[in-house]
């Protein structure tokens, strides 16, 4: 673990790329390019109405950014946040409706545990191939995704939707809907963010502050060194590679009982790929995912206001998103947290050649 | 008589972040010579032959050879002026045959590609003739044993043309006998008229071949002597000059001080560690045991050596608990530990020193402290109810550091910032610390340099006179009749023999080595 800074420090230069590409875009539409990040702001910070929806934004994306932080830290990358999310949509759904006699205070927590669990089931196959046959948890997960989109899409058209050709359940019970708790103009806030942040902090004093964090974060530094001091390396990878399937899951969850109070098809713009980004935006720390998961709502808000006051295509937000992502990626050769010193560059090639020493 | 030398290097400098690992070095080849480069571990030897090689680009000073600069920028360009080395590690394709390894990226080939197979084993035959090499061509390499996949490497090099070979620590990995046979070799190459720079620390040996020695010292060249105008031991102080006096290994008391008992084991001493018949598969290259038993007793050091390939590594993730038994039972201190995981026995006192100690003991990237951690995360000296006490984690890992004597700005730098010197300093100050009952080390000298070499063997001396056994697994024969109190050796899975250090024969124990009976 690097300086306590160091995940902010990950998402400087991300940042710069981000705003060089504004301003290159700026340049090419022939607008300011201030212009163009007020814009952004305004869009996204502008008014109760654009705040109160960035904030529901966040909160999934800041859970997927959970998920592939929890299951980086033991090594592995799960890619499948899209399907796990979905199907956990749909099984939180489901649960509601199937069980709508329940009182409120065993509806409410069981139907966010189902989706939960669902989405820890979809990531069941993925692991228990890498364990079994080594087969890489990219390819599975990745794969999984579709599965999940298009089986969800069809169990909501058939046997599990509300009857209608819109491809969507029925709107789930109130007694598992997430009130609103704080009015933000017309629209209001629930639970949800503070639940999401909440979680992300529990996660960040596991993995920092206790013996059990400790094992998992060195099964994912290094899995032979870790064996070699008695770790249950294969165990550890199971239960957060499961973990992470969870987080995701309940990210659908959340978006059914406290959004939509549905599960329509296809209703995630991508959340489940975006927590790629969110987690490695701030080096996969949990407690830093919040920030990550903000600035990434906040560009998905304001797309619409870019189109209504600059004429910019929406499609702009999901480029400047992909920038960010490669400009993260790219980092992992060039990570400017050891700033006060030689670049992590010179110190790989210093390694690079020690190990032709030996 | 002045001969212009074949290969002039002159004020070679090299850094790498702060520190230099060549500091305005020359050296001067002749034509024809066997010349020995030698100094302890991170002297500099093997980054100057790297830069001569072409694998290394220096910072600073030039290179001639034949008088005509020449600058080296790939190993290709080095090959091509005759140039070939032998690294320390390796470098051959196990599914390939000793064929395909020796010409693989410079086949002589027909017009449409196709491999001249018979011509090309011809010349291998012939070439292998001609030095002495007794290498079967169509053999599997990965099958080999080191000796062997060593010839392969030079037969490489010298295939390619190579008329000046550099070879580094080409010793380290040999059972006595195949020393000798590679030194012979190096002279009849010699004698063929190629020129060999050989990169070695063991002075006995490079006095008996070398014509030449250049001493180097923390990247600088300290001087060049011609073997018959100095003696070992002036070299030797050459290399330590200016360090620390090294503490005697012998002096009273370090070596125990009751007689060690002849070879039969005496009833009353209880072994601690016990291997009955343990059969395990082989893994790939290295031999599994086969009806494999030993005894190790309380508070001895017990030493296994062997080459490289016969069943260490196999014995060592036995003991850890990696590696389950097909047959047989493992005892400590008469309670059955066979099956047990690596956990329960890191419990019980069991610690293991894995052999690349930084590839399979340290979690990179992460802190100093918590690569100390490992093993001990759960101990209720380093947690309570699953909390980690971090100050007391942190005092104590700064404890270590400084007893170890590894120079660190701050705990909470990555241990990636440590030499590689420093963080193996770091690996084995954890195996050891904490009152452990029977400590595996495998390979523990290997990388350090002859002082962090002394001090971790009277490390280990010390702590095994307070009571704790090691088993002490090594290729270096050397090491373990330094530290050993009975050296036993492990061919192809079996135990060839045990015996005493004090009475050791090195011929006994060169000739199990190489598998033949007593």
């Amino acid at each position: 673990m690097e300086s306590k800074l160091s995940p902010l420090l990950a998402m400087v230069p991300a940042l710069m790329v981000g705003i060089l590409f504004c301003m290159i875009l700026a340049f090419l539409l022939d607008i300011e390019s201030r212009e163009l990040l007020v814009a952004i702001w305004t869009g996204a910070w502008g008014g109760a109405n654009e705040a109160a929806t960035t904030l529901s934004k966040a909160t999934p994306l800041l859970l997927t950014g959970l998920a592939v932080s929890v299951a980086y830290q033991a090594g592995l990358l799960n890619i499948g946040g899209e399907g796990q999310l979905t199907l956990g949509a749909l099984a939180a759904a489901t649960f509601a409706l199937f069980a709508a006699g329940l009182p409120w205070p065993l509806l409410m927590p069981l139907t966010v545990l189902a989706g939960a669990l669902v989405g820890a089931l979809w990531a069941l196959p993925a692991i228990w191939l890498r364990s079994s046959r080594g087969i890489h948890e990219v390819v599975s997960t990745l794969l999984l995704n579709y599965v999940a989109i298009y089986l969800a899409d069809y169990l909501v058209r058939g046997p599990l939707g509300d009857g209608t050709a819109m491809a969507r359940t029925a709107e789930i019970p109130s007694a598992s809907v997430w009130p609103t708790w704080w009015n933000l103009g017309t629209l209001g806030v629930t639970a949800a963010p503070l639940f999401a942040v909440l979680l992300s902090c529990g996660f960040h004093l596991w993995r920092y502050q206790t013996c059990w964090g400790y094992e998992a974060t060195a099964c994912g530094s290094n899995p032979l060194a870790a064996r070699s001091a008695g770790i249950p390396v294969g165990r550890w990878q199971t239960r957060n590679f499961l973990v992470s399937g969870a987080l995701a899951g309940l990210a659908g969850a959340l978006e059914v009982v406290a959004v939509h109070h549905r599960f329509y098809a296809a209703f995630s713009p991508g959340y489940g790929f975006d927590g790629i980004t969110v987690a490695f935006l701030v080096n996969s720390v949990p407690g830093w995912a919040w920030l990550s998961s903000l600035l990434l709502a906040s560009l998905r808000s304001a797309d619409k206001w870019l189109q209504i006051s600059l004429g910019i295509s929406p499609n702009t937000i999901i480029v400047l998103q992909a920038v960010l992502l490669i400009s993260v990626a790219c980092q992992a050769g060039f990570r400017l947290s050891h700033v006060f010193g030689r670049s992590n560059l010179l110190a790989r090639l210093y390694r690079y050649s020690n190990q032709i020493e030996r | 008589m002045n001969v212009v030398p074949l290969l002039d290097m002159q004020n070679i400098s090299k850094r790498y972040g702060d520190s230099w690992a060549n500091r305005d070095t020359s050296l001067q080849v002749l034509p024809g010579e066997i010349h020995a480069l030698v100094g302890e571990n991170g002297a500099g030897k093997s980054t100057l032959m790297k830069i001569l090689f072409g694998l290394v680009k220096p910072d600073k000073g030039s290179v001639y050879v034949n008088g005509k600069p020449a600058f080296f920028r790939h190993p290709r360009e080095a090959l091509k002026a005759g140039i070939g080395m032998v690294q320390q590690q390796l470098l051959i394709f196990p599914q390939l045959t000793c064929l395909e390894n020796i010409v693989l990226g410079c086949e002589s080939k027909r017009w449409g590609g196709l491999f001249k197979r018979q011509e090309t084993e011809r010349q291998l035959l012939d070439l292998g003739r001609l030095f002495g090499f007794d290498l079967q061509l169509d053999a599997m390499a990965g099958a080999l044993p080191f000796a062997q996949r060593q010839q392969i490497e030079l037969l490489r090099v010298l295939y390619r043309g190579a008329t000046i070979l550099i070879l580094d620590e080409p010793t380290s990995l040999l059972a006595p006998p195949e020393v000798e046979k590679l030194l012979s070799l190096l002279k009849t190459l010699q004698a063929q008229g190629s020129t060999v720079i050989f990169i070695s620390h063991r002075l006995q040996e490079v006095f008996s071949i070398a014509d030449r020695i250049t001493i180097l010292r923390k990247g600088k060249s300290i001087g060049t002597r011609k073997i018959d105008h100095t003696s070992s031991e002036e070299v030797a102080a050459l290399i330590m000059a200016g360090n620390h006096p090294l503490p005697a290994l012998d002096d009273g008391g370090l070596k125990k001080a009751d007689p060690i008992q002849p070879a039969e084991e005496p009833p009353q001493r209880a072994p601690i560690l016990s291997l009955q018949q343990v059969s395990v598969p082989r893994e790939e290259v290295e031999a599994g045991l086969a009806d494999f038993s030993l005894q190790a007793r309380e508070g001895e050091v017990l030493g296994i050596g062997g080459v490289v390939g016969n069943g260490q590594r196999v014995l060592a993730h036995v003991l850890a608990g990696l590696k389950k038994v097909d047959k047989g039972k493992i005892l400590f201190r008469s309670r059955e530990i066979t099956g047990f995981p690596g956990s329960r026995l890191l419990r019980m006192g069991l610690r293991w020193l894995p052999a690349n100690s930084l590839e399979e003991g340290a979690l990179p990237e992460l802190s100093l402290w918590e690569n100390m951690l490992l093993g001990f995360q759960r101990t209720p000296f380093c947690q309570s109810s699953g909390w980690l006490h971090k100050t007391r984690i942190r005092n104590w890992t700064e404890q270590q550091l400084n007893a170890s004597e590894v120079a660190y700005s701050n705990l909470q730098q990555s241990i990636n910032s440590l030499s590689g010197g420093n963080q193996q300093k770091l690996v084995l100050s954890r195996t050891l610390s904490d009152r452990p009952q029977l400590v595996i080390l495998e390979q523990p000298g290997r990388g350090l340099d002859i002082h962090a070499q002394r001090k971790m063997h009277l490390r280990i001396k010390s702590l095994n006179r307070e009571g704790v056994t090691f088993l002490v697994l090594s290729y270096d024969l050397e090491e373990l009749l330094v530290l050993s109190d009975r050296i036993g050796i492990l061919y192809r899975g079996r135990l060839m023999g045990l015996m005493n250090s004090a009475e050791a024969d090195r011929q006994m124990l060169g000739k199990w080595m190489l598998g033949l009976p007593a």
